[in-house]
């Protein structure tokens, strides 16, 4: 067996497709992390803006105001002598300081009689007051009340008036840059966050005595399960808001962005990840997207189970001080992950291209003949074939992470290889060597794979012209098949029931491995997160199911395999 | 079937006391083959190739190795991948591999398909003289009868699937005493003499005379021909081909095939 597996890898390792495979998976194995470096360094040399050119260039009178509040803006924070990047100043209130100039200057194209469709032309007047945070009580205020459409309606003295207010909102934000510390910010924060655990507290109120009048409306039971979720979400907020301020957390650290990114991201789509992607649950009173309150309750439960392990291992990284890869400036941690998850979907198509072609070269090229002539039964010669296979499949594996490791641990500047990465088991936060996860991940895709493998190592072996075909389809099903997957069941949830007990969910279970904060971080949750991100398939399907029917599949095809392969004919 | 490459639908295949379809891995390990043109790995080198094929037996050894490729003749390009090889050497290499582990039978499906009579010759030598050295039995399944005429011993003829015959050569060859053969003769001032024994007779384009008696009466027709004042230079008889006798075993059935 030693001698026929030994001719099998020589074989596969002396074939020219298999090479340029080989050299092709190296070849992203060095480009990956050298590009983001690269792309990284580009970055670093960024030219400011010329605002005079954008000024001069725009044709309308609306945007010439636009890019010359921006110009003011920056003017402001250089004539102050405030950094550009990574000054909380700069970061925090430049967005600020230039909507409420935007809208100081919007109040005044309405007193000089612009029309209102030349505003409404050049942008939605309303997505500039959203991102004010400088006294959040009344830009949230100021963008329901006062959009631009509602500026053309003012009269003439309210214009007036508003146009006082807005100066003195500009002088209030200049005014906190120049004399606030961050300790001031911090506390900014933490007393919009009080507020607005307040409001949520008081919804919940409300909505439960909206209830008590009629326990069985199931749209009430849905808005109290709504409130209850939006006074969570506050209730995180207003905790991270707490951390900041009580540790005193140094601006721009990882403990801040950790509080920024994932724990306020989470609170502010927090009713959004665990209520809102069905809200056709109550739209036009039909219940659209769920059978009933009870099946509603059920997705809303694993919605919530994921967002809380998120929330949970968050806390842990910030009581416990291990860092989040996600939060790093530069993690090296992180890119050796996503790199090794990527440059993995390639091997996995070199192993279909390794099963598709061992038995497709013997028989276009007639080899095979001279090849079962010999004293080693059918079985023995398919069994080489297939090991070589998994040895191609290790090897190229194992090669991967060590030059990914290499390569991703040298261009990254956060070197955080010891830290551990973070993994919710059984109820219980456990920390895990971040080579030994990427190793599980990676053994959990391989093994995966191996349905699509298996499959196309069955139709290699049985159908003499099988093989090209073979190839394409398996890596066509590699490829596709989880985004369509997750299309289909985000597109109608009802698909759960036919997929579940199918092996299509569950080609790659590794997607199913790891924590879930990279899917909550960063405001990420679009529809391209939703689908693609894998939290769909988090919620909807097993990985354990996953694993026994993709065990199965693998079994049965091989099974397939090896008996058809033992009776088949060879002719001429 | 014998190699294992078809299914025995019925019957039994016993090579060297093991039966091919129950004891496959020991009866097969006594065997080596060719089928049709033997096509091996074209990515590999001649060596490479034939290291494929001797990791599967036992104590095959380097010096084996390169004994077969002397057989063969193929020393000077042995290590070129087999891309480059001519049909004659991939043949030649075909053979190495088949005889690398002395096998007890060889057996040659079509050996000589697309050779040239030069590549045929070598490859008939190459035959000859492993069944000197070797010791070994050469099975050979062909459509080439003139090929198996000047290759083989002995002879079974299939037709229909069925083994209808078994002879040697020889026994195609030999003529019986009382049996009518075709005689051709280099002979001077004989055509009045035949006239007048009244023997039907043709003069062929070699200027031979051609006539039909029994090989009994030969003795008498020569004693009386030189008594006569006829030179006699050459008597042949005509030898049957294995051509004819295959068409006589198949009562001129076409198809069918030819081996031993």
């Amino acid at each position: 067996m030693t001698g026929l597996i030994k001719n099998e890898i020589i074989k596969t390792g002396k074939s020219g497709f298999i090479r340029v495979a080989l050299c092709f998976i190296l070849m992203i194995c060095i480009l990956l992390p050298v590009g983001s470096y690269a792309i990284r360094s580009i970055e670093a040399e960024r030219v400011p803006n010329d605002y005079d050119s954008m000024i001069a260039d725009e044709p309308s009178q609306v945007g010439k105001k636009y890019y010359g509040t921006e110009k003011e803006a920056e003017k402001f924070f250089a004539d102050n002598k405030i950094d550009e990047y990574g000054d909380w100043r700069y970061d925090e209130y430049y967005t600020t300081l230039q909507s409420l100039s935007m809208h100081k200057a919007v109040l005044e194209l309405k007193k000089q009689g612009i029309d209102e469709k030349a505003v409404e032309n050049f942008f939605m007047y309303e997505e500039l007051n959203a991102e004010m945070t400088f006294d959040e009580k009344t830009a949230t205020a100021m963008s329901t009340e006062d959009n631009y459409k509602s500026v053309f309606e003012l009269e003439d003295d309210e214009v007036e008036a508003k146009l006082k207010e807005a100066d003195k909102m500009i002088e209030q934000c200049k005014n906190f840059i120049l004399t606030a510390d961050v300790k001031d910010f911090y506390k900014n924060k933490l007393a919009n966050r009080q507020i607005d655990y307040n409001t949520a507290k008081t919804a919940v109120t409300n909505a439960e005595k909206a209830l008590s009048t009629s326990p069985e409306n199931e749209k009430k039971k849905y808005e109290l399960d709504m409130a209850k979720a939006q006074l969570d979400a506050m209730e995180l907020s207003l905790w991270g808001a707490k951390y900041v301020f009580d540790n005193n957390v140094e601006y721009g650290s990882w403990q801040y962005k950790t509080v920024v990114d994932i724990i306020n991201c989470i609170a502010d789509s927090y009713t959004s990840y665990v209520i809102m992607p069905k809200s056709e649950f109550s739209k036009g009173g039909e219940k659209l997207a769920f059978k009933s309150y009870e099946d509603y309750a059920e997705h809303m439960e694993k919605s919530k189970k994921a967002v809380d392990d998120t929330i949970a291992i968050t806390k842990y990284s910030l009581e416990n001080n291990v860092p989040l890869p996600e939060e790093m400036d530069d993690s090296a941690r992180l890119n050796f992950i996503d790199d090794v998850n990527s440059v993995m979907c390639l091997v996995c198509i070199l192993m279909v291209a390794i099963a598709g072609t061992t038995m497709f070269n013997e028989y276009s090229s007639g080899s095979i003949r001279l090849l079962l002539i010999r004293p080693k039964s059918r079985g023995k010669i398919l069994m080489s074939k297939l090991l070589t296979v998994v040895f191609y499949g290790i090897v190229s594996a194992v090669a991967v992470i060590a030059i990914l490791m290499a390569l991703d641990g040298t261009l990254h500047s956060d070197k955080d290889f010891t830290v551990p990465y973070l993994l919710m088991k059984g109820g219980k936060i456990i920390e895990i060597p971040t080579l030994l996860f990427v190793a599980e991940k990676t053994a959990v895709k391989l093994f995966s794979s191996f349905v699509i493998v298996a499959c196309v190592f069955l139709i290699s072996a049985l159908f003499n012209k099988g093989g090209i075909f073979a190839i394409a389809a398996g890596s066509g099903a590699m490829c596709l098949t989880y985004p369509v997957m997750m299309i289909c069941a985000e597109l109608n949830i009802n698909f759960k029931g036919l997929l579940t007990y199918t092996v299509l969910p569950y080609l790659d279970l590794s997607k199913y491995m790891g924590n879930s904060v990279a899917n909550f971080a960063y405001d990420n949750f679009s529809m391209i997160n939703e689908v693609f991100g894998g939290e769909s398939a988090r919620l909807q399907f097993n990985p354990y199911l996953g694993a026994v029917i993709a065990a199965f599949h693998i079994a049965l095809f091989l099974g397939i395999a090896f008996y058809g392969f033992k009776k088949k004919q060879i002719k001429n | 079937m014998i190699l294992g490459l078809l299914k025995i639908d019925e019957g039994q295949i016993s090579i060297c006391g093991c039966d091919v379809k129950n004891d496959f891995e020991n009866a097969i390990a006594n065997v080596g083959g060719i089928i049709e043109n033997p096509e091996m790995y074209k990515n590999l080198t001649g060596k490479e190739n034939l290291m494929q094929y001797a990791r599967m037996y036992k104590n095959i050894t380097k010096e084996r190795i390169d004994e077969v490729v002397k057989i063969v003749g193929l020393e000077g390009r042995i290590n070129d991948k087999i891309s480059k090889y001519s049909l004659g050497m991939r043949q030649r290499l075909g053979i190495a591999q088949a005889i690398l582990h002395k096998p007890k039978l060889l057996v040659l499906d079509e050996p000589t398909n697309g050779l040239d009579p030069d590549g045929i010759k070598q490859l008939r030598e190459i035959f000859f003289n492993i069944t000197r050295k070797e010791k070994s039995a050469v099975l050979v399944s062909s459509h080439m009868l003139a090929e198996l005429d000047l290759m083989c011993d002995r002879i079974g003829i299939i037709d229909r699937g069925r083994l209808v015959d078994i002879k040697t050569m020889n026994e195609i060859r030999t003529v019986s005493d009382e049996e009518m053969n075709e005689y051709e003769a280099e002979l001077e001032g004989a055509e009045e003499f035949l006239k007048a024994n009244n023997i039907a007779f043709e003069i062929r384009d070699n200027g031979r005379f051609a006539f039909s008696c029994k090989k009994s009466e030969i003795p008498a027709f020569v004693k009386s021909a030189v008594e006569n004042g006829v030179s006699i230079y050459a008597l042949v008889p005509k030898q049957k081909t294995l051509e004819e006798a295959y068409m006589e075993t198949t009562s001129h059935n076409v198809k069918g095939g030819v081996g031993v």
